[in-house]
């Protein structure tokens, strides 16, 4: 488990930490040095390693956080609160990576976030939760089909934006229909941040 | 190698782990604890001519109550090592793992009553060495005093850390605690030069015990070692018991 909160020992190097998290879960010795070396390889720690945590930055204190709750290579259940809470795009890298692997080592990953777009990266099931109730539940796909996306049309003198559910086949149509002159297309498809927002004020 | 998480061989090296982690975190850390080898080796050179002049033993009386004036102030130490659990949010994260309550407590205590015998042997080896404190008595009588003293303060320290929510909290309950507690047992001012409301309230304080057990047992006299720690032992009891009935609801979710 990651808490949202980092929750390290402050005074001990990411080392120590990972040998008291790895000791508890029945790793010992050349298994627990060999599982430090991959985890901290894996979240690109290799040169904090022998650092305090303290002195990490909020980044690498998150990395730390997770390659605790990883170290021991959780079989079955791992949960993890906001883990790329306020994190640098290089950690949220290399904490997705490393949780691809876990799930496909087939471990069962509950992961809660507000960065919706990460959420599409893991290729994962996703439900949409609000005041504690799952109010939706499907593939980042599935949920997505049900929002239209927007076809804008730049005629110059008025641009048209059209809602269109398969937006390839509407913006076929519309350039067959149209008989003034183009001057710029564009085509949205919607977001999960989309999604979150339509289902918020559909709550 | 991986180890099954269950039985006594796996329970025993989940304890080792979080005894070595807490010693680490104690050497990390050890400003406090040098104070309160300190302080006593001062003070003790301080009242030896005062006390000596005033009581027939009265280097013992001056030696054992500077211990427990001193070993009292470590009561933030044992509070300490278990609130920062809570102030770095680490004992939740301790609690995922299968180390239970009893494992994890156990690896908190035994670093920790480990600093305390080490205290309170530094200040009687000072005292024996340097302000010639005289210990006709077997060691193991001493030994068996200070274990009793250092037991029942962490005990104490457990329950207030459960106690406070947070390191200033504890800071002024240990602080004025400790004072209390020594000089009401007599640790800076004989019990006869002190007021008779003084000197009635005087075996309400575990300090008074502790000072009554170990001068008996640097003396000799296991009778009077012995009365003094079953006191202390009773007081350790209740007070352990009562810290972790409340550490099973979860430090994090503490409230007095």
């Amino acid at each position: 488990m990651a808490p949202q909160e980092i929750s390290l020992y402050p005074a001990v190097t990411v080392r120590e930490s990972l040998r008291l998290f790895g000791g508890l879960h029945g790793l010992r010795r050349q298994p627990l040095a060999a599982a430090i070396t991959e985890v901290t390889d894996a979240l690109c720690l290799g040169g904090f390693v022998d650092t305090r945590i303290a002195s990490l930055s909020g980044g690498q204190q998150r990395r730390a956080q997770a390659a605790a709750a990883l170290l021991h290579r959780p079989p079955l259940l791992l949960l993890l609160d906001e883990p790329t809470a306020g994190v640098d795009p290089q950690t949220r890298r290399a904490l997705l990576a490393a949780l691809r692997q876990r799930a496909a080592d087939g471990a069962a990953i509950v992961y809660t976030t507000h960065y919706l777009p990460e959420l599409a990266d893991l290729h994962a099931t996703l439900a949409v939760a609000r005041d504690g109730r799952v109010i939706a539940r499907g593939t980042a796909q599935q949920l997505l089909s049900a929002l239209p996306g927007q076809v804008t049309l730049d005629l110059g003198d008025e641009v048209l934006r059209v809602p269109a559910t398969d937006t390839a086949a509407t913006l076929a149509q519309l350039l067959t229909t149209i008989s003034k002159p183009l001057r710029g297309v564009s085509v949205t498809e919607p977001s999960l941040d989309d999604l979150y927002q339509a289902l918020a004020n559909a709550a | 190698m991986r180890h099954d998480g269950s039985g006594p061989m796996a329970s025993t090296r989940r304890v080792a782990t979080l005894t070595r982690h807490n010693l680490l975190l104690r050497r990390r850390d050890p400003s406090n604890l040098i104070t309160y080898m300190i302080i006593p080796v001062i003070l003790i050179a301080l009242f030896k001519p005062v006390l000596t002049r005033l009581m027939p033993d009265g280097t013992a009386q001056d030696v054992t109550g500077m211990l427990v004036l001193s070993s009292t102030l470590t009561l933030q130490i044992v509070g300490m090592s278990l609130l920062s659990e809570r102030t770095w949010k680490t004992w939740e994260m301790l609690r995922t793992t299968p180390a239970s309550a009893a494992e994890l407590l156990t690896g908190k205590a035994v670093p920790v009553l480990a600093v305390l015998l080490l205290q309170q042997a530094a200040v009687i080896g000072y005292g024996v060495a340097a302000a010639g404190l005289s210990v006709t008595g077997p060691p193991f009588l001493l030994l068996l005093a200070l274990l009793v003293w250092s037991l029942t303060l962490l005990a104490a320290g457990s329950l207030l850390a459960t106690l406070v929510h947070s390191h200033s909290q504890l800071a002024v309950l240990t602080d004025t605690g400790a004072i209390a507690i020594s000089t009401l047992a007599g640790a800076l001012l004989p019990l006869s030069m002190m007021p008779a409301i003084a000197r009635h309230l005087a075996p309400a304080s575990p300090g008074y015990w502790a000072i009554s057990m170990l001068k008996a047992a640097a003396r000799g006299d296991t009778a009077g070692t012995l009365a003094p720690a079953a006191v202390l032992g009773a007081i350790a009891v209740v007070a352990g018991a009562t810290a972790c009935l409340r550490l099973r609801r979860g430090l994090a979710q503490l409230r007095t």
